[in-house]
């Protein structure tokens, strides 16, 4: 990782997870094959998915390995995931390379905000865990591939990437404070890089010019202590702007004697009143989560869900909003919920049976990575229940030869008597709107299915 | 928000232009020159199709295989050469409304339809387009039901008219069908097969050849809001099929039109100019008379067809 080349495997590494996340997403489609599988895995990289399973599902998955990959990595050579594979990571490091090109003069302000928020990253951690232990999704939503999966599933179905572009736009200015401050997969992982075995340090002769500083796109670079701190994304680019090649990779531990700029000990005093200060930031992250938790958990309107969903409070709180069971949807039947819905429901796939029915194919819950949506047979799938009123159904008013929805029932839960009047069978019902969007009565069907 | 409706809102700007273009596309005045050539050519070359079999014979090819199957009907209906000009525009309606597998036997069978594909092909059809309006989305309707692939696989297209833009206003001058959007490629097709998969349906007892003609209408929901039975003999009565196959070598009993259901065999294809002759005949399949399904006697009082089997020649091939 110290040579020229060292960057140009990285920058390879990027642009193909890059470009290849794009196309395998916007590839997914009806019936899922290989694409589903090697974006499934690349989920499955993040630790957070993982927590999540394990949280929800209280099992260990047969995956297991692939988040723990990334712990493993990260334990050695500190946040590679986040600088070498990332495709969100990559897409801002390109982003910022162009800020800092185009705001050159901003670079000691850009260090210095970098170096002021950092400290808030393991409160905003905790903020994270709190909210997430709560059973709140939004922590996953954050995480890189669910955020840019919903992203690219957005501009797939024509809207703007409003996020994506904020945090674009962020970049240019602040570097990469996404990765190193606000994504719950990175802070997570500086957690457990601070146990890292390699790692950036500078050996000798340092002039003290702080280009490293200035270079450092996560304000990891450290002329103070001499090594490159938790957050380092082991990119190298500190080891290639050093004038004087004092900064090398090197074993971490033992520490001692290279760290020889440690600041000196301000005392005991400094020390309580420090702790303090830490106990009330604490107190304020507990605050904070505890805010936005009850934001985001609020029991909203029953809606029809994907088939297999979890039941109500669960189903939102598992699913991240990645969208690829909207994209991957071949009836176009499953919608992201507009903001308007709450934060509870942003996003997040529902059906609205009169515009477009569930063909049951069951595609959503193969592409599925969170297990919001679970593997349940189509005989066991309960996504709502059809209710008739008579009143309104033609078969039953006007003696009409209808019983379309009973001809289109894909699950033969509608009986018609001797006059073709359809009567519904709701052991049988599976929910999948198929007779409420074909009942051909004007305005609101006389056949509904409502959510479970 | 706003923005995310502009957005949207141009989406559909560009949407409707395309479709513009398209109803331009497929108006036959289009722009594209080859299109264009094709079109008139076929009108001089590939003249009126229908009548060139006889209309009071029908065929029925017995046996397992597809493609001998299909073979031996062209054989004895008189040669496909007759029906297919070089440079014609074929169009063929299967049965892939609903999302069943071929071994579900609710979907016209794929290697039936593909062996009629590659016969057009060979007798010299510019394409071969094969379509149906399915009740689910056309991504698991083609799929599950093995269409795409097989007529990918013959050289033909298999796509889904789930759109208004493949519809045309006519006025059918009907009791109650007048001005209905019908499918604009059949309207334009040098030669239309109807390609109906025989089996049992809860509202009309049986689908059938006249029955499967209404996957070429837009809103069928109004046949079921007035009178479906009507409906459908008016829909025949306003156009009829070149030829009709009706794929008779297995379907459901029970529980159509989308099954799963009990299936039972046949054997059988039939080849027929008279889409009502073809429906009666399938009736007695099924061990019924053709005057229970309720459209097919309907449709032979519009004239669509002959209802008396007995005054028609059955050839068994
Ligand atoms: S339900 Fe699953 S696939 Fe759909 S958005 Fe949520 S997490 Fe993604």
């Amino acid at each position: 990782m110290r040579s020229k080349q060292g960057s140009s495997w990285r920058y390879m590494l990027q642009l193909i997870s890059v470009v290849a996340f794009v196309m395998l997403l916007a590839s997914l489609s009806y019936p899922p094959g290989r694409e589903n599988w090697l974006l499934q895995w690349a989920s499955r990289l993040d630790p957070w998915l993982l927590l999540s399973q394990l949280r929800w599902q209280q099992a260990v998955p047969a995956w297991v390995w692939l988040p723990l990959l990334t712990v493993t990595a990260t334990l050695l050579w500190g946040r590679v995931f986040c600088g070498w594979l990332c495709p969100l990571g990559a897409m801002l490091m390109w982003t910022d390379k162009i800020g800092k090109a185009a705001f050159k003069n901003m670079s000691p302000v850009r260090v210095q905000i970098l170096r002021t928020v950092q400290p808030i990253r393991y409160y905003w951690l905790l903020v994270l865990l709190i909210v997430f232990a709560l059973g709140s999704n939004w922590v996953i939503f954050l995480t890189p591939f669910a955020l840019f999966s919903h992203e690219l599933a957005r501009v797939l179905q024509g809207y703007m990437p409003w996020l994506l572009i904020g945090i674009m736009a962020g970049t240019l200015l602040f570097s990469r404070l996404w990765c190193s401050v606000l994504c719950p997969t990175g802070v997570l992982l500086s957690l457990a890089a601070r146990l890292r075995l390699f790692g950036y340090r500078i050996a000798g002769n340092c002039v003290y010019c702080e280009q490293c500083a200035s270079a450092c796109s996560v304000g990891a670079a450290s002329v103070d202590t001499a090594v490159a701190q938790a957050g380092c994304l082991a990119c190298g680019d500190c080891h290639r702007v050093c004038p004087a090649k004092a900064i090398s990779w090197q074993h971490r531990w033992p520490s001692g004697k290279d760290s020889r700029l440690v600041p000196a000990d301000g005392g005991a005093a400094a020390k309580r009143q420090g702790s303090r200060r830490q106990f009330l930031k604490a107190a304020g992250a507990v605050a904070l989560a505890a805010a936005f938790w009850e934001k985001t958990v609020g029991a909203a309107e029953p809606v029809l869900r994907p088939p297999g969903s979890l039941p109500a409070p669960d189903f939102t709180a598992v699913c991240n909003r990645c969208g690829r069971c909207i994209q991957v949807c071949p009836g176009k039947a499953l919608q992201p919920m507009p903001i308007t819905d709450g934060l509870t429901n942003f996003a997040t796939p529902y059906i609205i049976p009169r515009q477009s029915r569930c063909d049951l194919c069951l595609s959503c819950q193969e592409v599925c990575p969170t297990g919001a949506i679970v593997q349940v047979p189509l005989d066991k799938v309960r996504m709502g229940r059809a209710i008739l009123d008579k009143s309104r159904c033609i078969a039953w008013e006007e003696n009409k030869l209808c019983f379309i929805c009973g001809e289109q029932c894909p699950v033969l839960a509608i009986t018609g008597d001797e006059y073709h009047r359809p009567t519904i069978l709701l052991d049988k019902c599976a929910g999948c709107g198929s007779c409420e969007n074909a009942c051909p009565v004007a305005g609101e069907a006389a056949i509904r299915v409502l959510p479970q | 928000m706003e923005r995310r409706q502009f957005i949207s809102g141009l989406g559909y700007g560009l949407l409707s232009l395309g479709l513009a273009g398209c109803g331009l596309r497929f108006s036959g005045k289009s722009a594209d020159p080859e299109e264009k050539r094709g079109a008139t050519d076929n009108k001089q070359t590939a003249a009126p199709a229908a009548g060139v079999y006889d209309r009071g014979k029908l065929i029925v090819a017995e046996g397992t295989d597809p493609n001998s199957l299909i073979e031996k009907g062209f054989k004895a209906l008189g040669g496909i050469a007759a029906l297919v000009r070089s440079g014609a525009t074929v169009v063929i309606k299967p049965n892939f409304s609903v999302p069943r597998k071929p071994e579900e036997a609710a979907t016209t069978n794929p290697l039936l339809v593909a062996a009629v594909v590659k016969q057009c092909l060979a007798a010299g059809a510019k394409t071969v387009k094969v379509i149906d309006y399915p009740f689910s989305s056309p991504p698991v309707c083609l799929v599950n039901s093995g269409i795409k692939a097989a007529v990918e696989a013959a050289g033909g297209r298999a796509f889904a008219i789930n759109a208004p833009n493949f519809y045309t206003q006519v006025d059918m001058g009907g009791k109650i069908l007048k001005d209905v959007l019908f499918s604009k490629d059949v309207l334009e097709a040098d030669v239309f097969i109807n390609f109906p998969i025989l089996k049992h349906h809860n509202a009309t007892k049986l689908t059938l050849g006249l029955k499967n003609m209404m996957g070429l209408v837009w809103d069928r929901g109004y046949f079921h809001r007035t009178d479906l039975l009507q409906g459908i003999a008016e829909l025949a009565a306003f156009r009829r099929p070149h030829l009709t196959i009706l794929d008779a070598t297995k379907g459901i009993t029970g529980n159509g039109p989308v099954g799963p259901g009990p299936i039972r065999a046949w054997n059988q294809v039939v080849f027929g100019v008279d889409p009502v002759a073809v429906d009666a005949y399938g009736a007695t399949l099924f061990g019924l008379k053709p005057a229970e399904i309720g459209y097919v006697p309907l449709a032979a009082q519009l004239g669509a067809g002959e209802l008396e089997l007995q005054k028609l020649t059955v050839v068994k091939v």
